[in-house]
């Protein structure tokens, strides 16, 4: 079921390609449906997850051999994690392929592409096995090189050469480290299960630090945490808004996945040794993140930022999570809280990076001072952007608050001085946040964007869809937290627990 | 079960998105019936559930999950609080300008349900959830008039304020999941230690924040940029009063942190003070009414500092009931006049009934028995002093203050028109005492309902009501001393007769000499505005002349700096707090620019600055391909000692 | 006839030969220059072979061979410069830049 899911868009995405003859609508629709039909087959894996408190690490696991030789085979597999993840990212893309684009006349290829993504994505987070996955993490780089490229805006190719090459130069670093990683293990195998089982490499040597050293500043690149994450605002300005919003609600998320999957769960004592660094970096991440957010006129750069921060949120709490130090029940919430912010944070910002993108479409700038007053002519638009916003900075009763709460009273029983501190964060992105609303939709009305018009019903269901999520997991996140904690991920946890 | 009360205005709030939109009487009717339903129905609701011992829960995923209870100060809280917010709702929904309208009550039945939610609340979660609920609501009431750019920003800068106080309650969060391993209210008395401080000093500052005490008072007067009918809501019973609740709703953990009473008093009592001197200096009726908010939390600060939560919360009660009448009434007066000057009011003959109605509330606010107000105060001026003889003489500073503003506000805007004023031709005749149209009548009737409790809460002079509220509320109250009671009395008294003289004599007071400078320093928002779009115009601007923008952004701090410290010699109190804070402002502002620009060009350089040595040492590399033999022969002979070396050197 | 001998001989080849192939301009002196070396590089080569191996007739084989390399490359080395010569009418290095990028 899970293989079906990551091969029908892809398969979709070739039949495109060659199909000569398609029109926009056709193509389209083709795109629309692999992507429905791809998050049904992961909606029936749902269906069929078992929560309970005996769960198996990885469910609905599926193997196929491929090189014995060196151990590298096809296995798929989810636990609560990455099922939660692959979820949102499914459903995010399905959305973003829905979002009205402007194919500049290439609709085959654009859909195409998108398809392309949306398949190596859900197979990156859906892989058991190491080599597997580092060989979707690249070809992610490759789809979204393509649709930053050819429909992005003015500066479009210089910004994806710039975020090919950075985030490239970040997966060789990944790529070396798993290499050292399964090079340690006795026997040859890329199998994600077996190395969590033995921790190949453990303790603060030479050769634990290097590997995961490469592991965090791989995964620090594509999160991406600060000092590496000025590939961003340029790739997040230049893509096309359903790109964005895929780059910023499933591409950043592989980052921090990984980071959970790889050094967290398969390097534990390693990873323990250097939380309290890695979460003095994630710290800078929020704060310079929200500061640098608050200093820009340009609207898609400022949401990107934002992403910076939230991002910081969520490596604030693996770390947290992976310190060892403190009671399980904290680093539980911790590890929760980080997952939660990955999958509320996709939502909030896929929903904010296409009403960008409604923005463009409509005035053709991102400039903040060319905007006022538009409550008047667009208040669906108003709406949906400020419940947006106030699920961005934390508001209770929307996603981003459950994400940041259990992050933030997880961290504070580990690192009680880091957690203090980064809560200034939460006041300066309200406050982004809010400036930011109120400069684009109070005020006079200005002239020359008097007569845009109000969201499209193309427009209002992706956004709806993604917004309904947002208000529902902010209001019963039981089923999402309950989701989240089972399996692999919280198993050393549980173990501990029963002890 | 009690997730109902918070429940019942919110589900309300939905039908009012509801409303007819054209027909502009019967949208009116149908919101108010809809708001009195609704406020009825939760007053009911929260009688029931205080009376029944109501508790709720709702399981998230262990440890998180919403927990509710209903002790009896919550109990009393919950029912209080719709009971505040119907005639103001009422009020509301006939008085306040036609557009917009289903948005105002909608947010303001929200706005209740969520103080709701932060009364019934038995954990920091949902406590967090109602106070965050009630804080964005207060954003958007308070720039609900959007198309004025200074709205938004006083809402933004009211929001920021009490969100930065609202850190204090996460932290407090933190520390008690981190001490106890849950989010419940009923693992507090066990802390101890530096997780207690935590928890303490963040309940002190998140409190502080909401009920506008120093530093963060100002606030208050940017709300005043909302409707007159939200100050009323804000003031009374919701945003402002959670503050206070939480404190002595927490009392008996407070009271176990080390230092803390002793803060809380020194807040309170400071705020009480400056509150006062400022709301005197003020001839602006609902910024008047504003600083005199804050001395009253102040008050009711100092009691719970001192170890008196019943007389905190009924201070409260009083509070809330005279405080939303005079809101009102300011709200009437401005519609007749046009502006909010106490100057140009003295509508004693024009709203005679009004004027009537408002004399009970000011009355209270003065302090005078045999009103609930005076007898409030002074169970707060006991409280004090059982915990020092300072405090309680601030206390009874404070309510001579008190008596003072509510004077001059009675005598200002609802006194008789002076004598002069009887040449006009319909200036002497005294109006009608019940009004023609409707929309006045509801008014009127609105009011009425809140002077009627105003005059309720004066039965607690009689003795066995007063034990029966110790009953009903498990608090016990202090017994007043004569001494203090007389001192008390005088204070007010003296006050009186200054608020007299300067309704009197000194109608303008406030407007020029010394105290001129409280009116310039209110038209200070145009300033905050300055120092935090100032910021963004620099960014789009100069974006090429980084060093430009960096030295003009220090010069412009400076010159906001000086003029920072003007205002603070100028006028103490609040007035530095602004000033302070509007500095703040503008240093976040340059350092977000300086972090952008500065920050920015360094990581990103380091990164293109790599690439470009790469690229210049590949061009280097092709130099050395001069197409000349003898060149490659130099080269290679060059390659063959480097290597010979290297192979000495490595045996 | 020491060891030492030889070799200081060898290096003495090598040395002006690769003075030779680095200052002089024509291809002639040139090649000149690169076959001393080459007779430094076999001279030295022999040398260590008769001290050590005791006159095996490998290295004799191995010293045949380089020689007669030596004579082939000469050969070509020598037609090559002539066919330039004759095509570009050039026979100093400076006036070939034909390989440059």
């Amino acid at each position: 079921m899970l293989t079906l899911s990551i091969l029908i868009p892809l398969l979709a995405s070739l039949g495109l390609f060659v199909w000569s003859d398609g029109t926009k609508e056709k193509a389209r629709l083709v795109a629309l449906s692999a992507s429905a039909l791809s998050l049904l087959c992961l909606i029936v894996v749902w269906i069929g997850f078992n929560t309970g408190p005996e769960a198996p690490a990885f469910q609905s696991v599926a193997e196929v051999g491929w090189i014995d030789a060196l151990g590298v085979a096809w296995r798929v597999g989810v636990d609560g994690m990455s099922l939660a993840i692959s979820l949102m990212s499914g459903l995010l893309f399905l959305c973003a392929i829905a979002w009205p684009a402007e194919t500049k006349g290439r609709a085959r290829q654009y859909y195409g592409w998108f398809l392309f993504l949306q398949g190596v994505s859900l197979g990156l987070f859906l892989t058991l096995d190491l080599l597997v996955f580092y060989v979707f993490f690249d070809l992610t780089l490759v789809g979204m090189y393509f649709l930053i490229c050819r429909w992005g805006h003015d500066q479009a190719e210089y910004a994806a050469l710039k975020f090919f090459v950075y985030t490239l130069a970040g997966s060789l670093a990944i790529l070396l480290a798993i290499l050292g990683l399964v090079l340690a293990n006795g026997t040859l195998s890329f199998d994600m299960r077996e190395l969590i089982a033995t921790q190949p490499l453990g303790g603060t040597d030479l050769r634990s630090s290097f590997v995961l050293f490469g592991f965090l500043v791989g995964f620090a690149i594509k999160t991406p945490l600060v000092p590496f994450h000025t590939w961003l605002p340029l790739a997040h300005v230049e893509a096309p808004g359903p790109a964005s919003a895929v780059l910023a609600g499933v591409l950043l998320k592989m980052g921090t996945y990984g980071l959970v999957r790889i050094p967290f769960q398969m390097m534990r004592e390693t990873f323990a040794a250097y939380a309290f660094p890695l979460a003095i970096v994630a710290l800078v991440a929020i704060l310079w993140g929200a500061l640098v957010a608050l200093g820009q006129t340009n609207l898609k750069r400022r949401i990107a930022y934002t992403s910076v921060n939230h991002m910081g949120y969520t490596v604030l709490g693996i770390a947290a999570a992976g310190a060892m130090i403190g009671s399980e029940s904290v680093q539980t919430l911790a590890l929760s809280g980080a997952v939660t912010e990955m999958v509320a944070h996709g939502f909030i910002t896929g929903a904010l990076f296409l009403i960008a993108g409604s923005f463009y479409s409509r005035t053709g700038t991102y400039d903040l001072a060319r905007y006022g007053g538009l409550a008047r002519v667009t208040p669906l638009l108003m709406a949906a952007y400020f419940l947006g916003a106030f699920a961005s900075f934390g508001l209770p009763g929307l996603a981003g608050f459950v994400a940041e709460f259990q992050v933030f009273a997880g961290t504070f029983g580990v690192y009680p001085v880091l957690a203090a501190i980064g809560l200034i964060g939460l006041v300066v992105t309200a406050a982004l946040f809010l400036m930011m609303g109120q400069q684009i939709f109070f005020g006079e009305t200005r002239p020359e964007i008097a007569m845009v018009k109000d969201l499209k019903p193309a427009e209002i269901w992706p956004l709806s869809v993604l917004l309904a999520f947002v208000v529902l997991i902010g209001f019963v996140p039981g089923g999402l937290l309950d989701m989240i904690q089972t399996g692999s991920a919280f198993a050393s946890f549980h173990s501990s627990v029963g002890q | 079960m009690a997730f109902v009360l918070p429940l019942l205005p919110i589900l309300f709030a939905i039908a009012a998105a509801f409303a007819p939109r054209d027909e502009h009487g019967r949208q009116r009717f149908w919101l108010t019936g809809l708001t009195v339903a609704a406020m009825a129905l939760t007053a009911f609701a929260a009688a029931l559930g205080a009376a029944g011992g109501w508790t709720g829960h709702i399981a998230w995923h262990e440890p998180l999950g919403l927990t509710a209870a209903l002790p009896p100060l919550a109990g009393a809280m919950a029912i209080l609080v719709p009971l505040i917010a119907l005639p103001v709702l009422a009020y509301a929904a006939f008085h306040e300008e036609g557009r917009g309208l289903r948005r105002l009550v909608a947010i303001l039945l929200i706005f209740v349900g969520g103080m709701e939610l932060l009364v019934v609340a038995a954990d920091f979660l949902t406590l967090l959830i109602g106070w965050e609920l009630v804080g964005v609501c207060s954003y958007l009431l308070i720039a609900h008039e959007w198309r004025e750019r200074e709205n938004t920003a006083s809402g933004l800068y009211a929001f920021l304020m009490t969100r930065f106080g609202d850190l204090g309650l996460f932290a407090a969060a933190m520390a008690v999941f981190s001490a106890t391993g849950s989010f419940s209210y009923d693992g507090l008395t066990a802390m101890e230690g530096t997780p207690a401080v935590v928890a303490g000093f963040g309940l002190l500052l998140a409190a502080a924040s909401k009920s506008g005490q120093l530093p963060f008072a100002p606030w208050l007067f940017r709300a005043m940029a909302g409707p007159t009918s939200v100050s009323a809501l804000l003031h009374a019973a919701t945003m402002v009063a959670a503050g206070a609740f939480i404190l002595l709703r927490l009392e008996p953990f407070l009271a176990s942190v080390p230092g803390l009473p002793g803060a809380i008093i020194a807040v309170g009592a400071t705020t009480a003070l400056s509150g006062g001197i400022v709301a005197l200096l003020q001839a602006h009726a609902k910024r008047l009414l504003a600083a005199s908010t804050s001395a009253h939390y102040g008050l009711m600060f100092v009691a719970v500092g001192a170890g008196y939560p019943g007389v905190a919360f009924l201070h409260l009660v009083a509070h809330a009931a005279f405080k939303a009448l005079l809101f009102l009434a300011a709200g009437l007066a401005h519609e007749k006049t046009g502006s909010y000057d106490l100057s140009t009011m003295r509508l004693g003959r024009t709203l005679p009934l009004a004027g009537l109605l408002t004399l009970a509330g000011a009355l209270s606010l003065a302090g005078i028995p045999p009103l609930g107000g005076g007898w409030t105060k002074e169970a707060v001026v006991t409280a004090a002093e059982h915990f020092s003889l300072w405090a309680a003489g601030a206390v009874i500073l404070a309510g001579a203050l008190s008596a003072a503003y509510a004077a001059r506000f009675q005598l200002s805007a609802f006194g008789l028109p002076e004598e002069k004023d009887e040449d006009d031709e319909d200036a002497g005749e005294t109006a009608p005492l019940w009004p023609q149209t409707r929309a006045r009548q509801v008014e009127i009737v609105a009011m009425a309902l809140l002077a009627l409790f105003v005059l309720l809460t004066s039965l607690l002079w009689l003795p066995p009501v007063r034990t029966s509220a110790e009953a009903a509320l498990q608090a016990v109250l202090p017994e007043a001393s004569v001494a203090t009671l007389v001192l008390s009395l005088i204070g007010v008294g003296l006050g009186l007769l200054i608020g007299t003289l300067i309704a009197r004599q000194h109608l303008t007071f406030g407007n020029d000499g010394p105290a001129a400078e409280a009116a310039h320093w209110l038209g200070l928002p145009a300033l905050i505005d300055a120092a935090i779009t100032r910021p963004v115009l620099w960014l789009s601007r100069a974006a090429a002349k980084l060093d430009d923008s960096l030295i003009d952004g220090g010069v412009r701090v400076v010159a906001l700096g000086g003029r920072g410290a003007s205002w603070i010699l100028r006028l103490k109190g609040e007035a530095g707090a602004e000033g302070l804070a509007a500095q703040a402002t503008g240093l976040v502002g340059l350092v977000s620019l300086a972090t952008s620009r500065f920050g920015e060009w360094l990581t990103d350089g380091l990164v293109e600055g790599l690439a470009l040595t790469v690229g210049q040492s590949g061009r280097d590399a092709r130099r050395l391909q001069t197409g000349l033999s003898h060149h490659y022969y130099a080269i290679a002979t060059l390659g063959t000692g480097a290597a010979i070396l290297l192979l000495l050197g490595l045996s | 006839m020491t060891l030492a001998t030889v070799l200081i001989v060898a290096a003495a080849l090598i040395g002006i030969g690769l003075y030779g192939a680095l200052s002089q301009q024509s291809f002639v002196m040139l090649m000149m220059g690169l076959e001393l070396m080459l007779n430094g590089g076999l001279l030295a080569v022999i040398g260590l072979w008769a001290n050590t191996m005791g006159g095996a007739p490998e290295g004799q084989l191995l010293a045949i061979i380089i020689m007669a390399v030596m004579a082939v490359d000469m050969a070509i080395g020598f037609a090559l410069v002539t066919a330039v010569y004759r095509k570009r009418q050039a026979d100093v290095t400076e006036s070939l830049t034909t390989m440059k990028h």
